[in-house]
């Protein structure tokens, strides 16, 4: 299913994204001003910072510091965290499941919301209901992400008090976060859904499935959506690898344990390992939630499985 | 040129009356009034330029008019049955059941996430009530009957693994597979190769000798080589109809005579 | 040509001009300073005397802060924008024009760009150079996100330079200042023109969330993102704290997607 020259192209732009990204942190990192005095905090004595200096090797010269984090990275050593010593990979690694856990229950409550919504429009092109979605679609893409969040713990759990506005624990800390995130990423998939949708209720193949008299419910069913859906994989895929990596406003507002309220932290910090380690990680989960993406499209779409084969 | 067997009962299988046809919008009128028969084993050639309103006539009789366009007069009979003022039920049992359609571009006209054969299983099951194995058998003998090589293999194809004489063989057999009273041919040939075009015309002579056929088409000359009647439209009005060999040689309209000229045919020697 | 102006853009037009008259004379529309303290005055409700929109925890008046903080967040998308567009511009006419290793090196950068979000890098950068303030943030955001434009101008100015038309302009000895203003640039326009208003508004909430963060604008500056940030905490006492903000965002931001909206359905 996958030819072997695409892969590897694949995975040369993995490793050259992969060490871009560390360079550029690299280089960052030291342009903040001494590590050594972050390390050693306020009121060190000269002498402590010049200990901790030779003791992290921040005395060499920058090649040579350059070399040696991207060799310690290479054998997956990412030192320990600033802030609290631990393994900062492992900091990460903890985070992760909960920011993979929003993105799951987002995903999933986005598809729910957005396919059948996406699809009714695409066929029902007139009507004051349409209208009146389409209107409220407009408005919702103007709000961002945050704000929303913001908008509805001012409502639901400042206001009514319904429920939380922390924390990640059980069901009642997942209904506002999940919201908040679904309401800025369904309406541009149900654009996407409504317009793959209106565009294959005109395609010939409809055409010929109602010429062999097809209902138009079974057009809609059989011939329309199998098609419109798979049109929508990309975009779905985009929106899973936007959300491991970018949900960080969210995650700070919920004080939801993910890695990208990590990132913020450790950043605000200056915890540089575990900077290091979550970058890492974004890069490899943006990765391997492409190649998924494209998996599936594969998968579903019998044009790229044949085309795949050929090249192989 | 006509092979028409003159002993075979001369019954009507189409029969259009003043048939006329209009924009919704602002009545526009597209077609004025229209007349038309096909007898059984009859092939009718509708011939004309883009904008004729050929396609338009077409569509009209399969009950597939596009949405801007309406019926505004006439009968439309199929089997000696009215089918012009049919609802939408009832149309569905007509469609694919005793008329089928062949369509100009076989590439777009099949479902490019579905393969072939799955279209084909779905109107005979739906016309004939046969099960998923007994409309597969069918789909099968069909598209052998078609000529299709590997007729097994061609019905788990997916419409880009197939040739474009190759899809158009499984249209045909698509509108033919429940054996309809009327075939509806819309420029079938002309988005093929030259080559592949002479054998699907081929083709859909021998298959439209069981039924009727209607086939729509800018090409006299193809017309000329499978119709055994042509009609010419122009403007939304038949100019001049009769048999294949008076309307080629013998034309009396000068439309048919520039469509005619500008295809090479009937130069006196 | 009938023009119809739906009450999109019309309401569009509306903002945009007031947008100017913010940014010319600042929160004097509103009669108060931004930054003054007025501690007789804490949490007052909106429609108090002399506060429109009431104030805040140190009695300062909202719509103030707000008017501030418009100049600040349109005046940091608005070059933020201006910055992208131009670096992405060049760089994707540049790479389109004369090809070889510029189109690779731009299709590494587009690789990169799209596996590392821009708003994470920004959050990075920006949080780890530690000096916040308006040209901080505006530069970091320009820097970031101006490989979306050199990434569409690359594809669409390519598809040019292979066209014949602008070959044999080419071939005529035209300079390239006159190939690229009569022939080049005037193409991309409509795509192009689009392209710069969504990017101001993802500008616009790019910005707010990094002050909201606290990241990005100096401590107590009135910037949305900030007075979101502060007003979280008086929720309850004081929701107008955090709804004059937020509307205040959406209101740009819708009217930029009407704006580009229009555009698009313009240019199609």
């Amino acid at each position: 299913m996958f030819s072997s020259s695409r892969m590897l192209g694949g995975l040369r732009d993995f490793a050259f994204v992969l060490i871009a990204a560390m360079t550029v942190l690299f280089f960052l990192l030291r342009l903040t001003g001494d590590p050594a005095l972050v390390i050693a905090g306020e009121g060190a004595s000269p002498a402590q910072i010049e200990a901790i200096r030779v003791e992290y090797g921040f005395d060499r010269s920058l090649i040579v510091q350059y070399g040696q984090t991207m060799l310690r990275l290479l054998q997956g050593d990412f030192g320990k965290s600033l802030t609290d010593g631990s393994p900062a990979l492992g900091k990460v690694l903890a985070s992760l499941p909960a920011t993979l856990f929003l993105a799951a229950m987002a995903l999933s409550l986005n598809l729910l919301i957005s396919l059948p919504l996406g699809a009714w429009l695409g066929q029902k092109r007139t009507g004051a209901a349409r209208r009146a979605v389409r209107g409220v679609l407009t408005v919702m893409q103007g709000f961002p992400g945050f704000v929303i969040a913001l908008l509805l713990i001012n409502l639901f759990a400042a206001g009514l008090e319904w429920l939380p506005s922390i924390g990640y624990g059980g069901p009642a800390t997942w209904v506002l976060p999940v919201i908040s995130v679904v309401s800025f990423l369904a309406p541009k998939l149900i654009r996407v859904v409504e317009a793959n949708t209106h565009a294959a209720l005109a395609a010939d193949f409809v055409r010929t499935a109602r010429s062999t008299g097809a209902s138009e419910n079974q057009i809609l069913w059989r011939h329309v959506l199998p098609n419109a859906l798979l049109g929508a994989v990309a975009l779905i895929g985009a929106e899973l690898a936007f959300m491991l990596t970018g949900l960080v406003v969210i995650e700070t507002i919920f004080a939801w344990p993910g890695i990208g309220w990590l990132l913020v932290q450790s950043t605000l910090n200056l915890d540089f390992p575990v900077v290091q380690a979550v970058v890492f990680v974004m890069v490899v989960s943006v990765f391997l939630s492409n190649a998924v993406t494209e998996a599936v499209q594969a998968l579903l779409d019998p044009r790229i499985r044949g085309r795949a084969r050929a090249a192989s | 040129m006509s092979v028409a067997e003159l002993n075979t009962a001369h019954e009507m299988v189409l029969d259009i009356r003043k048939l006329r046809l209009e924009t919704v919008a602002d009545r526009r009128v597209l077609i004025p009034n229209l007349d038309l028969t096909i007898r059984r084993g009859e092939i009718v050639g509708l011939v004309g330029q883009s904008g004729s309103g050929k396609t338009l006539t077409c569509f009209a009789v399969g009950g597939l008019v596009p949405q801007g366009v309406r019926v505004a007069g006439g009968e439309i009979h199929l089997e000696g049955r009215r089918i012009d003022n049919l609802a939408e039920a009832e149309w569905r049992a007509v469609r694919g059941g005793r008329i089928g359609m062949v369509f100009q571009d076989p590439l777009s006209s099949f479902n490019p996430v579905k393969t072939v054969g799955s279209i084909l299983i779905e109107s005979a099951r739906r016309h004939r009530g046969l099960d998923k194995a007994a409309a597969r058998a069918l789909a099968v003998e069909t598209l052998r009957a078609m000529r299709l090589p590997g007729a097994d293999a061609c019905v788990d194809a997916f419409p880009h693994q197939l040739s474009g004489g190759q899809r158009q063989r499984a249209m045909i057999g698509l509108a033919l597979i429940n054996q309809p009273a009327l075939i509806l041919a819309d420029e079938p040939t002309t988005a093929l190769d030259p080559t592949v075009q002479l054998q699907i015309l081929a083709l859909l002579r021998r298959q439209a000798q069981q039924a009727a056929a209607l086939m729509i088409t800018h090409d006299i000359a193809a017309a000329g080589a499978v119709c055994d009647r042509i009609a010419v439209m122009l403007e939304g009005e038949i100019v001049e109809e009769g048999p294949t060999a008076q309307v080629l040689y013998e034309p009396r309209h000068p439309f048919t005579r520039s469509l005619r000229d500008a295809a090479h045919l009937g130069r006196r020697a | 040509m009938r023009r119809s102006l739906s009450p999109a853009i019309v309401g569009a037009g509306v903002v945009g001009l007031f947008c100017l008259a913010v940014m010319i004379f600042g929160d004097a529309l509103s009669g108060h300073d931004h930054r003054a303290i007025d501690l007789s005055m804490r949490l007052a409700a909106p429609l108090a005397p002399g506060h429109l929109l009431g104030t805040d925890e140190l009695g300062r008046d909202v719509l103030a802060r707000l008017l501030n903080g418009m100049r600040w967040s349109v005046g940091s998308a608005l070059c933020a924008t201006l910055i992208a567009f131009s670096i992405g511009t060049t760089f994707g006419l540049a790479a389109a024009h004369k090809g070889a290793w510029l189109g690779g090196a731009l299709k590494l950068l587009t690789t990169f760009t799209q596996s590392f979000p821009s708003f994470v890098m920004a959050v990075t950068v920006i949080a780890l150079l530690g000096d916040s303030g308006f040209w901080a943030v505006t530069l970091t955001l320009g820097l970031v996100t101006w490989p979306v434009f050199s990434r569409v101008v690359y594809a669409e100015a390519s598809s040019l330079f292979q066209r014949e038309y602008v070959q044999a302009a080419e071939m005529t000895g035209m300079s390239v200042a006159r190939l690229y203003a009569h022939h080049v640039l005037p193409a991309l326009v409509p795509t192009l023109s689009v392209l710069v208003v969504f990017h101001f508004a993802e500008m616009i909430v790019a910005e707010s969330a990094l002050s909201f963060l606290g990241i990005g604008a100096p401590l107590g500056a009135a910037t949305w993102g900030a007075m979101l940030s502060e007003g979280r905490a008086f929720m309850l006492q004081a929701p107008w704290l955090t709804l004059g903000p937020a509307f205040a965002m959406v209101i740009i931001i819708v009217a930029a997607h009407s704006v580009g909206q229009h555009l698009r359905n313009l240019t199609r």
